[in-house]
């Protein structure tokens, strides 16, 4: 027996499992959440960039620099960006408390072919801007730009959360779900358009 | 030409499920794999030149996403690969020393070892699609059928 006959012996024993669902309408529904889903993944990473990185005081760092006003949890924040080069970057911020703090972190999209794309600095913070995110008690938060809204209850039998707001003068609508086949525990993706949807009469606004 | 994902499912899945498995090392994370997988192609707006260019981007697209769910910090499949291994059906003791051996190998030359000898990959090929040079792929595939040789002794020819 050659080595590539015991080889194949030996792995036929691999079979993925029946539950995967290939028809197409499951595949359809799944396509619907894809866009979705790569949102959530951005906002989960930079969640871990802001949620739990170690925090340092701000220190003399190198690299470019760039000032940028961004959206973090419904408040408007100036930072100092800093790309390290590697596929980070350094956000340096003053906190609530006027302390100076910095962090670091990184994001990654993927394409087409499966491929990871570094994520930008603008887009990272897009994703911390306007992201939903679950608290460790289990509500259901939706940032956009100053907006915080409790949607923990707005979820219907089906997992799907509609909820319109304003912004500018101009008005979004979101339909969040979870991300059923993500990695990521607890991970929420949304479709947001300015375009009112045909049930638009079951989007609340907030204003 | 595009085929249907029911047409790809019907012959891949299985291949899928064993590449993203060589690189993760768990099943359930496996099986997520190969159904984003077809996700990815039924998504893709991508022209396909014949069944094997399809064939080769489905198993590049189940080893990225496994290299991925590697690097997650949110990697919730836990179960470990000595209890997975319980449930499978080996017809020979041979055969299971083997697969052991094989998953206790590093990751970049396991991915590598069963393109080649599953998959018949040729060494070009896998370079294209793992993204590598052949050199890096012949390096690779050389000392890992050393590692191989190694454990198994007699029940593993030198084949270089």
């Amino acid at each position: 027996m050659t080595n590539k006959e015991r080889y194949k012996k030996a792995f036929q024993t691999l079979h993925a499992s029946e539950q995967i669902s290939l028809e197409g309408k499951i595949m359809e529904e799944r396509k619907k959440i894809y866009r979705m889903k790569k949102v959530a993944a951005a906002c989960a990473a930079v969640a871990i960039v802001f949620g739990s990185m170690t925090v340092a005081y701000a220190a003399d760092i190198g690299g470019i620099q760039q000032k940028i006003t961004a959206w973090f949890h419904g408040e408007q924040t100036q930072m100092d960006i800093t790309d390290n080069g590697n596929g980070s970057y350094t956000y340096t911020f003053t906190d609530k408390n006027g302390k100076e703090q910095s962090q670091t972190g990184g994001g990654v999209e993927i394409d087409d072919n499966g491929n990871e794309r570094r994520l930008s600095a603008e887009d990272l913070l897009d994703s911390v801007s306007n992201c939903v995110q679950a608290d460790e008690d289990g509500t259901i938060w939706l940032y956009f730009y100053d907006k915080k809204v409790n949607v923990t209850d707005l979820f219907d039998e089906d997992g799907i959360c509609k909820i319109a707001l304003e912004h500018e003068g101009e008005i979004y609508y979101f339909k969040i779900q979870e991300s059923p086949e993500s990695a990521i525990t607890g991970s929420y993706g949304y479709e947001r358009s300015p375009e009112a949807p045909q049930d638009v009469e079951n989007y609340p606004l907030v204003k | 030409m595009k085929q249907t994902v029911e047409e790809l499912a019907e012959r891949y899945r299985d291949n899928l499920f064993a590449v993203a498995f060589h690189v993760c090392k768990n099943a359930a994370d496996a099986d997520d794999i190969v159904q984003e997988t077809f996700l990815q192609y039924y998504v893709a707006k991508k022209e396909f030149d014949s069944e094997a260019h399809i064939r080769a981007w489905l198993i590049r697209v189940a080893v990225n996403k496994a290299k991925n769910v590697n690097r997650s910090f949110w990697r919730q499949h836990k179960v470990p690969l000595e209890e997975y291994m319980e449930s499978l059906v080996f017809e020979t003791q041979k055969e299971e020393t083997l697969f052991e051996t094989v998953m206790k190998l590093p990751q970049k030359y396991r991915i590598i070892i069963h393109l080649y000898y599953y998959e018949d990959y040729s060494v070009r090929e896998i370079g294209e699609i793992l993204s590598l040079k052949e050199s890096n792929v012949k390096v690779r595939l050389s000392r890992g059928r050393k590692l191989l040789k190694e454990a198994l002794k007699e029940d593993w020819d030198d084949d270089e």
